[in-house]
C-alpha cells in the first residue's frame, strides 16, 4: 500500500471514529437525560436502570472506538499497530473483569 | 442537589473547553468538598464527564489530522496501564493522601496553565513524518504542518503518570501530557492538544469500570454532571473566540491554587 492511499484510509477512519464516538455520547446522554427526569419525578427502578444503562454505554464508548480501528489496521494489513490495539483492548476488559 | 451537580457541571465543562482541559479538575473538587461526596464517589464522576467530553470533542475534531491515531494508540497503552492500575490502588489510599495528591496535582496544573509552552515544532513540508508523525493543515497560518515523534520513552512514561493521575483524582490528565508532548516530543501544540482529548477518553474508560464495580457511582449525580458538562462545554465552544482566555486562565489558576491551598490543609490536618 502506498503511503498516501495509507494517509487517506487512517483520515477515513478518523472520520469514521468520530461518527461512532458522537452516536455513543447521544445514545448514552438520552438515557441519562430520561433516566434524570424519572428519577426525579418518580424514582423507582426503572429510572435506576435507564440511569446505569446510560453510564454503560458511555464507558463502552471508548472501548467501541478501539475495536474499530483493531479492524481498521487488520484492513490496512499495519501488524504492529493492530497489535498495538489488541493490547488496549485487553486493559479495557481487565478493567471490567478483575476484582478489585 | 441534582440541579447543583448540573450547574456545577455546565460551569466546569465550559471553563473546561475554554481553557482547554477536561473540566474534571474544577468538578471534582467541587463534589467533594462542596457537596460533602466522597472523594471516590467525586472523582467516579469525574470520570463519567471526562469520556462524554473525550467522545464529544473527538467527534467534533475527526478528519481535520489533527488527531494522530497512531501516537494516540500507542500512548494510550502507557495511559490505560496508568489508569487500571490506579483504579485498584486508589481503594487502598486513605483520604489524607488522595488529599495530598490532589493539592500536589493542582498545583501543577494552576503551574502549567500559567507557563504553558507552544514551541514551533514546524518541519519542513517536504519532510516525511515516519509512521508516528503526522501533517495537518493549520487553520491560523494557513501552512501545512508536518512533524516527526522524538523522545517516545519520555512521552510513553509521562503518558502513564497522566493515566494514573487520572484514574485516581477523577480528572482528563491531558494538561500534565500535553506540555510534554509540545515541549520534548516534537508535537505541535495542537496535535497534542486533539491527540489526548482522545486519548482521556479511553484513559477513564480502563478505571471507571472498577469504580462501578466498587458501588462507588452515584448514578443520579454521574448523570447529572454528564449531562452539565456536555451542556457547559457546548457553551464553552460557542463563545470560545470572544472570551477573554488569558484574563480566565490567570483567574483559573488562582482558583486552583486555592483548591490546592484547601486540599493541602485537608491532607494534613
Amino acid at each position: 500500500m502506498t503511503a498516501r492511499a495509507d494517509e487517506e484510509a487512517i483520515e477515513r477512519l478518523e472520520i469514521q471514529v468520530g461518527r461512532l464516538l458522537k452516536a455513543g455520547v447521544w445514545l448514552a446522554s438520552a438515557c441519562l437525560a430520561g433516566g434524570l427526569v424519572l428519577w426525579t419525578i418518580t424514582g423507582g427502578p426503572a429510572a435506576t436502570t435507564l440511569l446505569t444503562g446510560g453510564l454503560i454505554v458511555l464507558m463502552l464508548t471508548p472501548l467501541a472506538r478501539v475495536v474499530a480501528s483493531f479492524v481498521a489496521y487488520v484492513k490496512l494489513g499495519d501488524w504492529f499497530f493492530a497489535g498495538l490495539t489488541m493490547v488496549v483492548f485487553a486493559v479495557l476488559v481487565a478493567a471490567w473483569l478483575l476484582k478489585s | 442537589m441534582i440541579a447543583g451537580v448540573i450547574g456545577a457541571g455546565a460551569v466546569a465543562g465550559c471553563l473546561g473547553s475554554l481553557l482547554g482541559l477536561g473540566g474534571g479538575v474544577f468538578l471534582v473538587p467541587f463534589l467533594n468538598a462542596g457537596l460533602g461526596l466522597d472523594f471516590r464517589v467525586a472523582a467516579a464522576t469525574g470520570l463519567m464527564t471526562v469520556i462524554a467530553t473525550s467522545s464529544v470533542v473527538s467527534a467534533g475534531r475527526a478528519g481535520r489530522n489533527l488527531i494522530n491515531l497512531r501516537l494516540g494508540m500507542l500512548l494510550e497503552v502507557a495511559t490505560t496501564v496508568g489508569g487500571l492500575i490506579a483504579a485498584f490502588t486508589v481503594a487502598y489510599l486513605s483520604n489524607h493522601t488522595l488529599a495530598l495528591i490532589f493539592a500536589f496535582v493542582t498545583v501543577a496544573i494552576a503551574i502549567l496553565m500559567l507557563t504553558r509552552l507552544d514551541r514551533r515544532n514546524v518541519l519542513d513540508a517536504s519532510l516525511v513524518p515516519g509512521p508516528l508523525g503526522g501533517r495537518f493543515h493549520d487553520e491560523d497560518t494557513g501552512r501545512e504542518v508536518v512533524y516527526q515523534v522524538k523522545r517516545l520513552p519520555l512521552g510513553m512514561t509521562a503518558s502513564f503518570l497522566a493515566g494514573y493521575v487520572s484514574g485516581t483524582l477523577g480528572i482528563g490528565g491531558g494538561i500534565l501530557k500535553v506540555p510534554v508532548l509540545n515541549a520534548w516530543c516534537g508535537v505541535p501544540m495542537r496535535a497534542a492538544a486533539a491527540t489526548s482529548a482522545l486519548m482521556i477518553g479511553v484513559t477513564a474508560a480502563a478505571s471507571a469500570p472498577q469504580y462501578f464495580a466498587r458501588g462507588e457511582v452515584n448514578p443520579p449525580v454521574a448523570a447529572a454532571a454528564v449531562i452539565g458538562v456536555l451542556m457547559g462545554s457546548q457553551l464553552g465552544f460557542h463563545v470560545g473566540s470572544r472570551a477573554p482566555v488569558k484574563w480566565l486562565k490567570m483567574l483559573m489558576a488562582a482558583v486552583l491554587l486555592a483548591v490546592s491551598a484547601f486540599y493541602f490543609v485537608k491532607a494534613l490536618a
